[in-house]
């Protein structure tokens, strides 16, 4: 059975062995993404966006210690599938994703246009012909002549190699796509180039999207919905309106204080301290100790989810009950 | 009028790149600038990465020899001053953009605040030590004695980049330059820092030269805004004028292309200028910025445009402003 959602990822788990202990990077997230919609995925560096991408892309390090959890795409469970399923119907096919700093890791001594081409030929053995034709496509998609399917990576500039990068990951027609703070390298102007462009293909291709970033503003450029992560757990989700407009959770509201503005006359706030570890974090809310509303219990409990209403939920005790 | 600090008078930096056995290209990085610090004043300097903001820079704190121009210190020449620099070196401070590679991993927090005094001829260990402590607690970091012993691995990034700044300010400079201070710290701490960078800098009526490419920090970090575009300042003037008014058309672009966190935004189209910024060996004619402006007329690709007072103490080097 197909729900609206293309994405429904439930207690979703990834932790890694290191020698100084388990790092909980994620830890239990759940979040869904209707179809044709983008979810932007925030928080500070390090709090497991990347970590969340790379558990639904199955890519999994050596160090993995613990992977669960259920990610079900199109009403199908992902986690059912074994590795080589997974690899041969899912990966770039269903879902693929650009990874953070992917613009400055194209092949040096590959010409582009190949490199756009190359999954048609390796994933579907399509000829290298029919597979250049179709990344000739691409190109114009995103925005690049086709004078520059012949170019090499460093023949171009980081908007350009952005885009190649994205028509490599657009070329199968994947049904997600999941950017991995997919500007942060880019200036201000470029970055909205790029923004711009991929507004118009999530329409044309009614493309779903996970669009990772630390940058809240930038997230609102494109999420319909925005997941709030932190220290390894999503505190917060909902309709893109509802979080950044009455944020619930106390983090979100700290995050949304501190961001400067351009258009708005309101000096940021501040959110002293820090996230606390990945390695044996506390286990009450893992915000306890920065949080300005803390009450005896967050010390002690972790938190439960509580949906405020179908789509919006919040991670905090303040809203038991209520 | 308060006499200015430092004073940049129509100031050339060139880069000469050898090519092949004869020929060289040069590369015009800052191509004729002219700004004035203030005691207690902060000049945002913004534009898109290349523009020339760090070799602007590092011209003004004698690190780079311009081809051309004036820097005036404290009312003396020092353009090509080659005697004993001691005293303009203590004076003239800079902040790295990078916390982590301006701190040596293994000298602890109390050896890198110790090193300058040192190296300016302070012997008095009890001495040292009150200037460290005095310098942390500026910083808020506190107590100070937790943080002497401590190894930069161990600090966050926001709290690297504050010893960063304490170093800075260990031996009293009246004029420094912040060079993409927070680019590499967290949203959510970058008006942290900046908010105490601005109470010491007000405190001490230092002046500094805020380079970024963050407009939305410079409203709350800045008195001035320069915005260069390819070694040229095209616009200049009180920071919140500029940014509520900005004339412009490459300004009005920039301001147009940071979002704010906004659920209307993904509804729209970011307006943007199209391509990219120019190379800096070969700049276009005229008018920089004219292959990418939308309001080029006849004279933009044939003169060059002056930078003329248009309003009150509002520059502008455009054709559209007479
Ligand atoms: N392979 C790994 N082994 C151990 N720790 C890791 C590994 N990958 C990431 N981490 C840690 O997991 C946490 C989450 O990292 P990441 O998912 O990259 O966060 P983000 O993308 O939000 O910056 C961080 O503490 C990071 O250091
Ligand atoms: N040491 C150098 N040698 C040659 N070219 C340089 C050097 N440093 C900077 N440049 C060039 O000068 C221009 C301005 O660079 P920079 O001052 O670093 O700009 P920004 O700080 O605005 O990014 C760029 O084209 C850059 O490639
Ligand atoms: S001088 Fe001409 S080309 Fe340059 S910004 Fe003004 S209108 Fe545009
Ligand atoms: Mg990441
Ligand atoms: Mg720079």
């Amino acid at each position: 059975m197909s729900s609206g959602n293309i994405l429904e990822v439930k207690d979703l788990y990834l932790y890694y062995k290191t020698f100084k202990g388990i790092v909980q990077a994620v830890d239990g997230i759940s979040f869904k993404i209707p179809k044709g919609t983008a979810m932007g995925l925030v928080g500070e560096s390090g709090c497991g966006k990347s970590s969340t991408a790379n558990a639904i892309m199955r890519l999994l390090p050596g160090n993995t210690y613990r992977y669960e959890g259920s990610i079900k795409l199109d009403g199908m469970e992902l986690m059912d599938l074994t590795d080589d399923e997974f690899r041969s119907r899912i990966r770039w096919s269903e879902i693929a994703m650009i990874f953070q700093g992917a613009m400055n890791s194209l092949n040096p001594v590959l010409k582009v246009g190949f490199q756009v081409a190359e999954p048609l030929i390796v994933h579907l053995g399509m000829p290298k012909e029919e597979a250049l034709e179709r990344a000739r496509d691409m190109f114009e998609k995103v925005g690049l002549a086709p004078a520059f399917l012949d170019r090499y990576p460093h023949e171009l500039s980081g908007g350009m190699r952005q885009r190649v990068v994205i028509a490599m990951a657009m070329v199968m027609n994947p049904k997600l796509l999941i950017l991995d703070e997919p500007t942060s390298a880019l200036d201000v102007s470029i970055q909205a180039q790029i923004m711009n462009l991929l507004k118009q293909l999530k329409k044309e291709y009614n493309l779903s999207m996970i669009f990772i970033t630390h940058d809240i503003a930038l997230a609102s450029d494109i999420s319909d919905y925005l997941a709030v992560m932190y220290a390894g757990q999503i505190v917060e989700y909902g309709p893109i309106e509802e979080v950044l407009l009455n944020p619930q959770h106390p983090y979100s509201q700290k995050l949304l204080a501190s961001i400067p503005r351009l258009r708005v006359d309101k000096e940021p706030e501040f959110l002293p301290g820090a996230p606390p570890g990945l390695i044996n974090p506390p286990k009450g809310c893992r915000f306890a100790n920065r949080c300005p509303s803390r009450m005896d219990i967050c010390d002690k409990e972790d938190p439960e989810i509580i949906w405020l209403n179908k789509d919006h939920f919040v991670k905090c005790h303040l809203y038991k009950g209520g | 009028m308060v006499e200015p600090i430092l004073r940049l008078e129509n100031i050339k930096t060139y880069y000469i790149l050898r090519k092949g056995l004869f020929g060289k290209l040069i590369v015009k990085a800052v191509d004729g600038v002219s700004l004035e610090f203030r005691p207690g004043e902060i000049i945002a300097i913004v534009g898109e990465s290349g523009c020339g903001k760090t070799t602007l820079g590092r011209t003004s704190l004698k690190l780079v020899e311009p081809v051309a121009g004036k820097i005036i210190f404290e009312g003396q020449d020092i353009t090509h001053y080659k005697g004993d620099l001691k005293w303009f070196r203590k004076k003239a401070q800079i902040v790295f953009q990078d916390p982590f590679q301006a701190l040596n991993p293994y000298h602890s927090i109390y050896d890198i605040l110790s090193e300058p005094l040192i190296i300016f001829g302070e012997k008095d260990k009890s001495v040292i030590e009150d200037k460290i402590v005095k310098a942390l607690k500026e910083v808020k970091m506190t107590p100070p004695e937790e943080f002497l012993t401590k190894y930069p691995h161990m600090l966050s990034g926001g709290q690297r980049q504050r010893i960063v700044i304490a170093r800075a300010l260990l031996l009293d400079p009246i004029y420094l330059v912040a060079d993409e201070p927070v680019s590499m710290i967290d949203a959510s701490s970058r008006a942290e820092i900046l908010t105490l960078f601005r109470s010491i800098q007000k405190k001490r009526e230092m002046s500094i030269m805020y380079i970024t490419h963050d407009i939305a920090t410079t409203k709350y970090f800045s008195d001035w805004i320069a915005v260069m575009y390819a070694g040229k300042i095209i616009e200049y003037g009180p920071t919140r004028e500029v940014l509520k008014n900005p004339l412009h058309p490459y300004t009005k672009a920039l301001i147009a292309a940071v979002p704010d966190p906004d659920p209307e935004n993904r509804f729209k189209m970011r307006p943007v200028v199209p391509g990219e910024p120019p190379n800096p060996i070969n700049p276009p004619p005229g008018c920089r910025f004219h292959p990418r402006c939308p309001r080029r007329f006849d004279p933009c690709d044939k003169e060059e445009p002056p930078l003329k007072e248009v309003e009150k103490n509002h520059y502008v080097a455009c054709f559209l402003f007479k």
